[in-house]
């Protein structure tokens, strides 16, 4: 107990962009954790795609030394996901901590995401530091910043430290609100072990690596370990903690955070959320909260030059021994050949796994317009989930079809209520409630089927608002539905890659938009290519593409015949990069075009 | 390199121009002064290259008929000491109107020049100017009269289509005067916009679907004179039908001299360089390429798409080592029931609307 008392475990709330990770760098800084030669921008992001957009998806988490009072502090710092899609993720890794910084920017105030988190951190009994940040900014409001946290959160913030994690400004004030503020852990070093994993990642030598906050008892190597609820067992190679390198450690004891191997294959075995214990003696009761990860978004991806199907397959295996929330199993489409159907948590997630699919193992794809996972209730009284409209059954098998739907947090300045509340009418939400949070800031409740979310509504409520509006979700419940397969012909052949499942009201807008949209970018052929929306056979939309007129190349000046060639070469190469669907060429952009329909 | 091949063609490059075209991207040069050593380095590579008999001769450029002074008749007479010409050799040169002088004339038809092909693109004053020619329609006209004058009968023009300004009632009625004139031969270029020429730098866009219709409608026109199109381009009285810029389509050998201009044996394609002053200084081939198999199969299936005679089976699957109507028999059936192909004796030629969109259809065959 007397060391757990020289421990504190802690993380950071933060809206993107509010500066969570630039606080957690001088965090690293001041403690001397890293020496300054080594200090590259924002550690603990350690993807490229993290740096690039500034946010962060993958948690890291570091031990510092602090002194305070003459004592050596250990802190551990968990960085969390700041993104709607990873809202279990965070939600775990608050469970590993007895603490957390709030970070509010003195320029912005509150956001809808960090409310979100703040609640999650509320739940889990967490002792919230607030902390003002960008104060070195001219527009910085501090003031209102405090005030907000108090009349918003409800939270006293009179004491919270005024920072600029930019200039480095104040920042042992938040490790000196640490230390006095966040309990230490309290567990029973001698009671059997039970240990929280709040993430894992695959490591190619050691295996899939378990990141884990010890609750009660010891581990070290040679334990022999057991995942509460996948039931499987382990030997333990290595323990560990980061440092914020992993950094090998003789044993983790209660209250720490570290890391355990145990030559595990599977990072599907190491599910955040599951507890482990020791085999040969057992903990009575696993941690609370654990959640099997569903996918919520899915879409159909492929690789643009079909034959690369096989490196697709290796590619989407890879990610997946990193990233146990992602899913895949393969799917046949008569447009565009063989490919798999994908599930994500959420929009960002698969944007990522799309862009590191493109990034890291150099493929070119086409994905399918994204969508959710329907309930189809049969009249036979069968009941199948649908992923892929292409799946859906005959509409004369049909008895209903349920899909699910958000509870919506949309925060925004007043101005913007009117415009906010058309949007949502729009995409068929229903309103729930409406709160003033202070005299800038209002809180939207709105019940909205997530197949509106996943179609462009985040990209509607940034423009319709500047950008000023903030937007949290989470999946409440299925609904039954007027849904119809909306489907689209090309020269009177269905595309299957193109359909859609959607409201049976926005069945004629929408149809018609892909049809303009396809006749935008589907190039003139040697005939006329009909393109058609309908919904079973009938038409909805119509829109034409004209036949070829002029495509011949000019003289032959002088016999420059490997001109010519290259010109046609040319022309070939284009034609590769298109899809045949049935007697028409599609380039690989048409099915992506659908997906970002203007906001009209 | 001597070329031994029997009855080859010959190309002569005159990179020279007294102004650059609106729409040129052709390797020639404004400047003047260096003619003299220009045939000069022609001269050496005539005596380097050719030998064997020739059945055409063709100046083109640039400007040939900048060519005065005895200079014509210098490159001519190097071609006649190092080659035989046959009885029926075609001797063409292409003349702007504005420099088809009386000095020219002349000097052309002591050299055994017996065809003029003259690059008018339009009989209408706003297009010529707008496309930064030099003449006039005026000029144009009686450089035609002139050619007759001076006993040459065998003449062409070159129009193009979709120059700035210009509609289907200029081109039909250009049309109508030369065929009035009693040319034998009408070029019918579409303009293509490309980089580095003042058009594209001005951002000016060919209205393509503009450019077919008054093609098809100068097709008809060109039949009702008596035309037939022999190919995609080009339309001639019966017999008259230019010999040299057939070979090109057929694969047949021919040797390009000068600056720039291209050479094909048989086998190999080389490319001189396009630097004035290394060739002059005797600076040569810049590149060779090898014609693989598969190249001449696809050079012929190209070329041989753009001809009214349209390609033959056999000679299409010699060149492919294979029945090649059976290798393209998915493509060759989907473009005859899309109406784009018709079966010939021996083979395929395009059929009358598949002529301005045969790049999509050449695409599908090789």
């Amino acid at each position: 107990m007397e060391r757990q008392k020289h421990i504190r475990n802690f993380c950071i709330i933060a809206h993107i962009d509010h500066g969570k990770s630039t606080l957690a760098d001088r965090l690293i800084e001041r403690t001397g954790t890293v020496s300054s030669r080594e200090l590259t921008e924002q550690i603990l992001d350690s993807m490229d795609i993290e740096r690039e957009r500034g946010i962060t998806i993958k948690l890291t988490p570091v031990r510092m030394k602090y002194s305070y009072g003459g004592e050596e502090y250990e802190l551990n710092l968990i960085d969390t996901p700041g993104h709607v899609d990873f809202t279990y993720e965070v939600s775990r890794s608050l469970a590993a901590c007895e603490g957390a910084v709030l970070i509010v920017d003195a320029t912005q105030g509150v956001e809808a995401q960090t409310l979100a988190n703040v609640y999650l951190a509320v739940d889990n009994n967490l002792e919230i530091i607030p902390v003002i940040n960008k104060i070195d900014l001219p527009s910085a409001r501090p003031e209102e910043a405090k005030k907000e946290i108090e009349d918003v959160i409800g939270l006293p913030a009179d004491e919270a430290p005024l920072v600029s994690a930019k200039e480095g400004l104040n920042i042992e004030a938040v490790l000196d609100k640490i230390i006095t503020d966040v309990p230490p852990p309290s567990g029973n070093e001698s009671a059997p072990l039970k240990a929280l994993i709040f993430d894992s990642y695959y490591d190619n030598y050691k295996g899939a690596v378990c990141l884990v906050r010890v609750i009660d008892g010891q581990v070290k190597s040679g334990t022999k370990i057991r995942m509460m609820h996948s039931g499987k067992e382990f030997d333990v190679t290595e323990v560990g903690i980061f440092n914020p390198k992993p950094l090998e450690w003789e044993a983790l004891s209660a209250g720490d955070v570290g890391y355990v191997c145990a030559s595990i294959k599977n990072v599907a075995d190491t599910a955040p959320g599951d507890t482990i214990t020791d085999a040969n003696n057992p903990t009575a009761e696993p941690c609370p909260g654990y959640k099997k990860v569903q996918p919520v978004v899915y879409c159909g991806i492929y690789s643009s030059d079909g034959s690369k199907y096989n490196d697709l397959k290796d590619a989407l295996e890879k990610l997946k021994l990193n990233d146990a929330a992602l899913f895949f199993e393969p799917e046949v489409s008569v447009a565009l050949g063989f490919g798999f159907r994908c599930g994500f948590l959420g929009l960002l997630h698969m944007e990522i796994i799309q862009e590191r699919l493109e990034r890291e193992f150099n493929l070119d794809l086409i994905t399918t317009a994204p969508g959710v996972n329907y309930r189809v209730y049969k009249t036979d009284g069968e009941m199948v989930t649908v992923t892929n409209p292409g799946n859906l059954p005959n509409p004369s098998e049909i008895d209903r079809i349920e899909e699910p739907y958000v509870k919506a947090l949309v925060f925004t300045p007043p101005e913007y209520i009117g415009s906010i509340m058309e949007l949502c009418q729009d995409k068929r939400g229903t309103y729930i409630n409406m709160v003033y949070l202070d005299k800038s800031r209002v809180q939207l409740e709105y019940e909205i089927p997530l197949n509106e979310i996943v179609y462009d509504f985040f990209d509607s409520l940034k423009s319709r608002t500047r950008g000023y509006a903030s937007l949290d979700y989470e999946v409440k419940g299925y609904k039954p539905e007027e849904l119809v397969k909306l489907d689209v012909l090309l020269n009177n052949e269905i595309c299957d890659a193109l359909s859609i499942i959607v409201h049976r009201d926005k069945a004629y807008a929408r149809g018609r938009s892909i049809a303009e949209k396809l006749k935008e970018v589907i190039p003139r052929q040697l005939f006329e290519i009909p393109i058609q929306a309908s919904i079973g056979n009938k038409v909805i939309a119509r829109e034409t593409v004209k036949a070829m007129r002029k495509d011949v190349l000019a003289k032959c000046y002088g016999g420059d015949i490997s001109r010519k060639k290259k010109l046609l070469e040319k022309q070939k190469e284009g034609k590769k990069r298109m899809r045949q669907v049935g007697s028409v060429e599609v380039p690989s952009e048409a099915f992506m075009s659908v997906l970002k329909l203007d906001d009209k | 390199m001597k070329t031994d091949t029997a009855q080859q063609g010959i190309y002569v490059h005159i990179p020279f121009c007294r102004s650059r075209c609106a729409y040129c991207g052709f390797v020639s040069s404004v400047c003047e002064h260096s003619d003299k050593d220009y045939v000069e380095a022609l001269v050496h590579e005539i005596r380097e290259r050719v030998s064997g008999t020739v059945d055409s001769v063709y100046f083109g450029g640039g400007t040939p008929s900048v060519l005065t002074g005895g200079l014509l008749k210098k490159i001519v007479k190097a071609l006649r000491e190092c080659a035989e010409f046959s009885a029926d050799c075609e001797i063409t040169t292409e003349a702007n109107p504005d420099s088809f002088t009386d000095g020219f004339a002349a000097e052309a038809g002591e050299c055994g020049v017996n065809r003029i092909s003259f690059g008018m693109q339009s009989l209408n004053n706003d297009i010529l100017a707008a496309a930064g020619r030099r003449h006039t329609a005026e000029q144009a006209l009686a450089a035609v009269e002139r050619a007759k004058l001076f006993g040459f009968e065998n003449l062409s023009c070159d129009l193009m289509l979709g120059l700035p300004c210009s509609s289907e009632k200029d081109v039909i009625a250009s049309v109508k005067t030369l065929c009035e004139q009693d040319i034998k031969h009408l070029s019918v270029y579409a303009l293509s916009v490309e980089k580095g020429t003042p058009l594209y730098e001005r951002g000016y866009k060919v209205d393509d679907d503009a450019a077919a219709d008054v093609y098809e409608k100068v097709c008809l026109q060109l039949k009702g004179y008596g035309f037939e199109r022999y190919e995609v381009s080009n339309f001639s009285k019966r017999g008259y039908e230019c010999k040299h810029n057939k070979k090109y389509w057929t694969l047949a050998p021919y040797v390009g001299l000068g600056v720039a201009a291209h050479s094909y044996d048989g086998t190999r394609r080389s490319f001189n360089t396009s630097d004035i002053a290394g060739y002059i200084a005797g600076l040569r081939d810049e590149r060779r390429e090898t014609v693989t198999a598969s190249d001449a199969l696809e050079e012929y299936v190209m070329l041989g798409l753009r001809t009214a005679e349209g390609i033959d089976s056999n000679r299409a699957s010699e060149l492919c080592g294979c029945e090649w109507e059976q290798l393209k028999s998915r493509e060759l059936n989907e473009l005859i029931k899309l109406g784009m192909l018709e079966r010939t004796l021996k083979g395929f030629k395009l059929s009358e609307k598949a002529y301005y969109v045969m790049n999509d259809i050449i695409v599908r065959l090789v």
